[in-house]
């Protein structure tokens, strides 16, 4: 059953990923401009671009050039940057790594935020401080992160000075621990917030939902107490869909993370992507979509799994 | 036989009333009940479809949700207040001294816990035993009300226990503090024939054995009349007729009471014509003027549509609120 289960989605996502590299290889195909062109300059001769194009293949029938690529990329070349003449892994790699950790925190922060708020607000729906995070909500779910970026490094890196607005330039390496913490607060929080408030609002409905059936009621005239109700009761039947709405969060949090790497100079992914696509340099392009697709598929992936093995260990008839 | 007057009540209910704020306006589910019940006896609570029935116990335990409020009244158990002591007071009785047994099993067990946690909860909350303790208890209360190995499947989940094995589990939830009242919302509704009598028998048995309080909300006059010593009849929100059993089947005052009684008559006896009663129960909306029963009523006179009849003694323990109080045998074609 399981391993029916587990190979049923990793067919899916052999699937998904194929229509990826698909989707990343046509980037090649479609970019403006002749890649020789661009490989050369414009003042290379037309002998020496036929040469490239020779040597590059890209004179082959393109579902032959589709599968020299994939076989390529499949071994861990992506090519050459063109701006910085660099291999294209070598480039994206570290990159993607400060992009995991960004995420990584601004996740930890928006789930902390979302599952805390959201049940506390639950637990006393149309209460003050329901009323209040209900607001916040509001207000912080529409906000797009670039403007809470500056918004926030407005006043806690301008006005208060408590965190660095700009400055991580690298993670590993660079300044010790609390150093990165003190870097990482500001686009954390910037890239946490619109998930926690689709979090808060989902987890709030969540429990409202399992608060309202029978046997809380149950539960109660058992003389069962409003933290053991809430943990020990309801709890256990919000998990799997408390999991099911972060897991649909983390995409979006992965999109959230590149907008604020952007502001906040963090030398991540998403502000290498947005470099290259600036300077045209289309294997960098590639590569950062391949790695943001894969991390994608991968997580919904895992978060698939666990929801799948929840599912099952509640027996829900 | 024993003067019940003297004993001292249990339960002692005075004008209670619930009531729902809801879209058309205040809905009086509950309006001014008042019941009591003695020691070792067994009350049951009848009437259609919406009456109140379940409203009124739920807010003797303050189980009411907005957008319901109990407004008024007391209820009076042990010499302490249940609507106005304290939150933790209150949460001390629940499922110690006092139990509930909801209507639908399918729904009533929490099916992320297993069965031995949710029948050993009330032991580790109100008696203060250890989890293996209670589980050890648990077990034995599975048995006690019927469940086939329950050693074994003390760890399993709600999932795997048919209807009826789900209302015994209930029941050895409920029971797992020797309640002194317990109160049964329609326990065998939901529950095919075969399981009905067999789960009213072990509340019988059960009740007996502890002597304890049971207060059974029914529809089925049949279990009334196997189960009760008292029986209270309710309509839309009201009682309207309250006597001991034997008297409520030989004698009924109420026209609402004597209707339902023949309708079950006619349904057990093929050879009297069926009489439901005719119309559609009446919805305790907004302000209310006269006896709420009076536009089913073939009785019903000028008076009944103005004035609401309260209850009046019509024998030692036998009130009635009707105007008119017809004699049991007209009812009868
Ligand atoms: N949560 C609620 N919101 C609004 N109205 C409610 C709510 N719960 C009960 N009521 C209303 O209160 C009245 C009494 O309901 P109650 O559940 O006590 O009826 P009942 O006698 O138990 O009926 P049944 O035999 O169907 O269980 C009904 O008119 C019902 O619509
Ligand atoms: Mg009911």
């Amino acid at each position: 059953m399981i391993v029916h289960a587990i190979l049923g989605r990793t067919a899916r996502v052999a699937f998904v990923l194929f229509g990826v590299s698909v989707i990343v290889f046509g980037l090649l195909q479609f970019a403006p401009g002749d890649v020789a062109t661009a490989l050369l300059g414009p003042q290379a001769s037309d002998s020496a671009k036929e040469l490239l194009r020779e040597q590059l293949g890209l004179n082959k029938p393109i579902v032959t050039q589709y599968f020299l690529w994939l076989g390529n990329t499949l071994q861990g070349d992506f090519g050459v940057s063109i701006i910085s003449r660099n291999t294209v892994l070598g480039e994206v790699v570290p990159r993607f790594l400060n992009s995991v950790l960004l995420a990584s925190a601004a996740l930890v922060i928006a789930i902390i935020l979302g599952v805390t708020v959201g049940i506390a607000s639950a637990a006393r729906a149309g209460g003050f401080f329901d009323r209040t995070s209900s607001a916040s909500v509001q207000v912080f779910g529409a906000m797009p992160p670039f403007w809470l970026g500056l918004v926030l490094v407005y006043f806690f890196a301008l006005q208060f000075r408590w965190f660095p607005a700009t400055g991580m330039t690298k993670t590993f390496g660079g300044g010790d621990a609390w150093d990165i913490a003190n870097h990482l607060v500001l686009p954390a929080v910037t890239a946490a917030a619109a998930s926690a408030a689709v979090i808060v609002r989902m987890v709030r409905a969540v429990f409202l939902e399992v608060l309202g059936s029978d046997y809380i009621l149950v539960a109660r005239a058992r003389g069962v107490r409003s933290w053991r109700l809430l943990m020990h009761h309801a709890l256990p039947n919000c998990m799997p869909h408390v999991l099911n709405i972060i897991g649909l969060q983390l995409g979006y949090l992965i999109g959230g993370t590149l907008f604020t790497e952007v502001v906040f100079a963090w030398p991540g992914i998403g502000q290498l992507l947005y470099k290259a696509i600036l300077g045209r340099d289309v294997a960098v392009v590639q590569a950062c979509v391949l790695f943001i697709a894969l991390s994608f598929v991968l997580i919904n992936l895992a978060v698939d799994l666990i929801n799948d093995f929840l599912a099952r260990k509640m027996r829900q008839s | 036989m024993k003067d019940l007057a003297q004993v001292e009540p249990i339960l002692n209910v005075r004008d209670l009333r619930t009531h729902f704020e809801i879209k058309r306006g205040k809905l009086h589910a509950v309006d001014g009940v008042s019941f009591s019940v003695n020691p070792g006896r067994v009350l049951c609570i009848v009437g259609e479809s919406g009456s109140g029935k379940s409203v009124t116990v739920m807010s003797l335990l303050r189980l009411i949700r907005r957008p319901g409020k109990v407004t008024g009244g007391t209820a009076v158990f042990h010499g302490d207040d249940l609507l106005t002591m304290s939150r933790q007071q209150l949460a001390d009785i629940r499922g110690d001294r006092i139990s509930m047994i909801f209507q639908n099993p399918l729904t009533s067990l929490n099916p992320a816990l297993t069965i031995g946690d949710q029948v050993s909860e009330g032991l580790i909350l109100h008696r203060g035993m250890g989890r293996r303790e209670a589980q050890a208890e648990a077990v034995k209360l599975l048995r006690q009300v019927g469940i086939p190995s329950p050693k074994e499947r003390v760890t399993d989940y709600p999932a795997s226990f048919s209807g009826g094995m789900r209302q015994r589990i209930m029941i050895a939830a409920a029971l797992s503090c020797k309640p002194e009242l317990l109160i049964a919302d329609e326990p065998t509704t939901a529950l095919d024939v075969s399981m009905q009598a067999q789960i009213l028998d072990l509340l019988k048995e059960l009740q007996a054995e502890i002597n304890n309080v049971l207060v059974m909300i029914t529809h089925d006059l049949g279990v009334v009349a196997s189960i009760a010593d008292e029986v209270m009849v309710m309509y839309s929100g009201k009682v309207v007729e309250q006597a001991p059993v034997r008297e409520i089947f030989a004698a009924p005052r109420h026209p609402y009471t004597q209707g339902l009684i023949a309708t079950v008559r006619a349904l057990d006896d093929a050879s009297r014509p069926l009489h439901p009663i005719p119309g559609t129960p009446a919805i305790p909306l907004g302000q209310r003027m006269g006896c709420a029963f009076a536009p089913r009523c073939g009785f019903a006179t000028d008076q009944c549509r103005l004035e609401t009849p309260h209850l009046e003694l019509v024998g030692s323990a036998h009130t009635v609120a009707c105007h008119v109080k017809p004699d049991p045998d007209r009812t009868h074609v």
